[in-house]
């Protein structure tokens, strides 16, 4: 018992960290800035992109938050790259490097060009050629740049202040340019140790420092901990209420098979069933808290923001606002009760057709107590599974609820993340909840298998 | 089909689904901007193949709806209750930016059935591959020489290298890649192994691949991911979610449910007598799999079939409804509701598109427990 438990902990330990793995990869492919985040906060927006000052900062931020570190602990790139390509932060940069890299290869020639490049801009920028400064934004490519550089010659032929940093620039090209040619190109294996971006985040995140939002810079932490308050007391309670109901249902169901109770009950769970939990939710909106069909139809209060005191707990916030939870924890309830009352039903039904229960009724019970002492107990162990599985399902199925009824929950606060392009928080709320998702099914296991000595798990 | 409509709930989800799918396949007729059949000075035309609104006919067949979903007007206001007055007529009201909500409940049922059955054609085809897998292969049928297992690790990074640094387009990448992977898979460590087996210097390094216990652990990590969030995560991440996309996504995250219950079907088929008399009479294993273990495993999977095409349709209007699946100006069942949370009185956005998200959800999901309950009585 205790090393099937102590077994299946540690089997969560590379599980997480696959997962981990995955969101990091996910982060890196969404492509979003962590620097130009910070940098937001502190009061630099992207907008002056073109400004030197903006990329000073921007690489000083960089090296803060560890963005010129190495991706992970070793990278296959093509044998052409240089080993500190990574130290390269700031993403335009990054970008024209590698699609230089690409093209002529010679990084001993790339850089020198790259940094008259710069120059250029800078001296672009600091005697504000405007006409200049919009013709290099987007020209990436060196045959671009030959293109436009008709263009930039007139330019530069007016102000004579360019023409030093210019020529060197064009010298640097030319040098770039001159290389011979080669296509193929075979994968180098760099190893650079700790000292890298994954082996940082993953270590914050195991101290439980999810780092800051991209919105507004708030600890993720805080943030998650709020919502995952909200979601996991309304979803225990909702699933608390539909134990409380669909136990019942199932033993009665049951105890009258085929009887108009059951029929009757069965054929509207079973059509509850097919309804989906944000159709229910409108309908119920439309149609319950406005007076549009008459004032007897008004019964609940509108959608709106919750009062979220900082005093209190999120008891005191969710009593205070008690009659705002009311429709979405009907919802709630209602979505898990055509689940649970259905299987609850069917598993008394099955432990119901069992030989003891036919012993039971033989040996004098009356049917009644057959059930509750014989029937009962056993069917209630299948149900504790069906419990358990239904709490990651009422999380996910409370994702559409919280954000019709503005819960802040972390459904809610995936959403928002998700259209605000947070990519910090969101993957945060992924390892989060996968986390807790294998962590409660290893305690129904573990409970399970408590409860039930006849149940071996297997332990490979 | 008899099997599904023996009851009268079966004979009225078939009736919902034969609706649905003629309003799917006949959506241009039903509701369109067009007259279907106009005759004009020049003789009999198709309105809707010439795009011509603007002569005068003689006299015109029109369609019962007179827009189409994305038919957008300066003189069509916003948030129209239904009307019978206005000329065309609104039977079902206007959506947020006056576009008519006939129209896309109409046009909606073709993204409905077409993202339902999509996903689950390809989620079937991830399950079966998976399930056979570990199904029917299992942990000790395949045999590897480990040594070559190590090289055709080493030949995936190299290909994942070459293919990254390619400049091919992502799509194209990830495609080549998984035919890539299958098969260098089936040539270095299947056949090559084979045909090396007895030499001297590989015979130690032959081990049994376990197959099954490589896809369960697939299952556990994926019963881990809850799949709702790292869907939305996922079209967050793809800038504009096609429909294809939104099909493999859902794919993807759905296919363990299949492979689990192919791989109990093949478990308990494997060791039936005609298989080993198949296998003893020298018929190979594509062979067996396809002409004797599928089709019997081949039955409860309807079930699963027709459970899972009303949960990609539930899950795909949920992401419309959330305004994150398909893009903005493919009008489907979700969106259109999703339209009525911006103004809770329009209670026609609410009503309608969700009587038919129900409706097609309600026929699967009692085909499903109808095949459910007939296997269950051949048991």
């Amino acid at each position: 018992m205790l090393r099937y438990t102590i077994i299946r902990l540690l089997l969560i330990v590379p599980t997480i960290f696959i997962i981990c793995m995955i969101s990091f990869l996910l982060f890196q492919l969404s492509g979003s800035d962590t620097v130009d985040g910070l940098l937001s906060f502190r009061g630099l927006r992207s907008s002056d992109e073109l400004s030197i000052d903006y990329e000073k900062e921007y690489r000083k931020a960089a090296v803060e938050v560890g963005a010129d570190l190495p991706l992970f602990y070793f990278s296959l790139v093509p044998h052409y790259y240089p080993d500190t390509l990574y130290r390269i932060s700031y993403p335009s940069d990054a970008v024209l490097a590698k699609a230089l890299l690409r093209e002529y290869r010679e990084w001993h020639e790339i850089q020198p060009y790259m940094l008259a490049l710069k120059g250029f801009y800078r001296a672009v920028s600091k005697h504000k050629v405007n006409k200049l400064n919009d013709a290099y934004v987007g020209s990436i490519k060196a045959s671009e740049l030959t293109a436009i550089n008709v263009d930039v010659a007139a330019v530069v032929r007016q102000t004579p202040e360019l023409s030093s940093s210019f020529i060197l620039m064009l010298d640097r090209q030319r040098a770039m340019t001159s290389g011979s040619q080669q296509n193929w190109f075979y994968p180098r294996l760099r190893y650079h140790g700790f000292k890298n971006q994954f082996h940082h985040w993953i270590s914050r995140f195991t101290s439980g420092d999810l780092g800051r939002s991209l919105i507004d810079g708030r600890p993720i932490t805080n943030k998650i901990f709020k919502a995952l308050n909200w979601s996991v007391t309304l979803g225990l309670i909702a699933i608390l209420l539909s134990t409380l109901i669909s136990l019942p249902f199932g033993f009665y169901a049951a105890y009258f098979h085929q009887g108009l109770f059951d029929r009757f009950g069965f054929l509207l769970l079973y059509v509850i069933f097919s309804i989906p939990v944000f159709w229910m939710a409108t309908m119920l909106i439309v149609f319950f808290t406005s007076d549009d069909f008459g004032k007897w139809m008004n019964i609940f209060p509108n959608v709106g923001t919750f009062y979220t005191g900082r005093s209190q707990g999120v008891l005191g916030q969710i009593w205070s606002n008690f009659e705002k939870l009311i429709l979405p924890l009907f919802c709630l309830v209602i979505h898990s009760l055509a689940y649970m009352g259905r299987q609850m039903r069917s598993s008394v039904l099955n432990e119901k057709n069992k030989a003891y229960y036919k012993t039971a009724i033989a040996k004098g019970l009356s049917q009644f107590e057959a059930m509750r002492r014989h029937v009962l107990p056993n069917s209630l162990l299948p149900i504790l599974t069906i419990i358990i599985a239904s709490i990651p399902a009422a999380i996910a199925g409370a994702l559409v609820i919280e954000v019709i009824f503005n819960i802040p929950g972390m459904g809610r606060l995936l959403f928002t993340s998700i259209y605000a392009d947070d990519w910090n928080t969101i993957l945060a709320i992924l390892v989060i909840i996968s986390l807790s998702t294998m962590l409660i099914y290893l305690i129904g296991d573990v409970l399970y298998q408590k409860l039930d000595p006849r149940i071996k798990f297997e332990t490979r | 089909m008899s099997v599904v409509a023996d009851s009268l709930s079966g004979i009225a989800s078939v009736a919902i689904l034969c609706i649905f799918c003629a309003m799917a396949l006949f959506a241009d007729i039903i509701a369109n901007d067009h007259a279907l059949v106009a005759k004009t000075s020049d003789g009999i035309i198709l309105p809707t193949r010439s795009n011509q609104d603007t002569q005068l006919y003689l006299w015109s067949i029109e369609p019962i709806i007179r827009y189409k979903p994305s038919t957008l007007g300066l003189s069509h206001t916003p948030y129209l209750p239904p009307d019978m007055s206005g000329q065309p007529k609104h039977y079902m009201g206007t959506d947020h930016i006056g576009r008519d909500v006939a129209a896309g409940v109409v046009h909606g049922s073709r993204w409905a059935l077409l993202i339902g059955i999509g996903a689950i054609l390809i989620t079937v085809v991830i399950g079966l591959f998976f399930g056979i897998l570990s199904g029917y292969y299992g942990d000790s049928s395949i045999r590897v020489s480990w040594i070559l297992l190590t090289a055709w690790c080493f030949l995936q990074i190299i290909i994942v290298f070459y293919l990254t640094y390619s400049g091919l387009t992502s799509t194209t990448c990830l495609l080549l890649g998984c035919i890539a992977f299958i098969f260098t898979f089936w040539v270095i460590c299947i056949k090559m192994t084979r045909v090396l087996a007895l030499r001297e210097w590989l015979v130690f390094s032959i081990v049994l691949l376990p197959l099954d216990l490589i896809v369960q652990r697939l299952h556990e990590l994926w019963k881990a991911i809850p799949a709702l969030f790292i869907l939305l995560s996922i079209l967050a991440l793809i800038a504009r979610p096609s429909v294809w996309s939104l099909i493999f996504t859902i794919a993807f995250l759905s296919w363990p449910s299949i492979s689990r219950l192919v791989r109990a079907e093949l478990l308990r088929i494997r060791e039936m007598n005609y298989i080993k008399a198949a296998s003893i009479g020298g018929i190979s294993h594509l062979n067996i799999i396809l002409k004797y273990a599928l089709p019997n495993a081949i039955a409860p999977l309807f079930v699963l079939v027709s459970f899972g095409i009303s949960g990609a349709i539930i899950v795909e209007s949920t992401l419309s409804f959330l305004g994150i699946g398909l893009s903005a100006d493919q009008v489907t069942w979700g969106s259109l509701m999703g339209a009525a949370r911006n103004n809770y009185r329009a209670w026609w956005l609410a009503v309608f598109p969700g009587v038919c998200i129900f409706l097609l959800v309600f026929a699967f999901n009692t085909i499903g427990e109808n095949l459910r309950e007939h296997y269950g009585r051949m048991m």
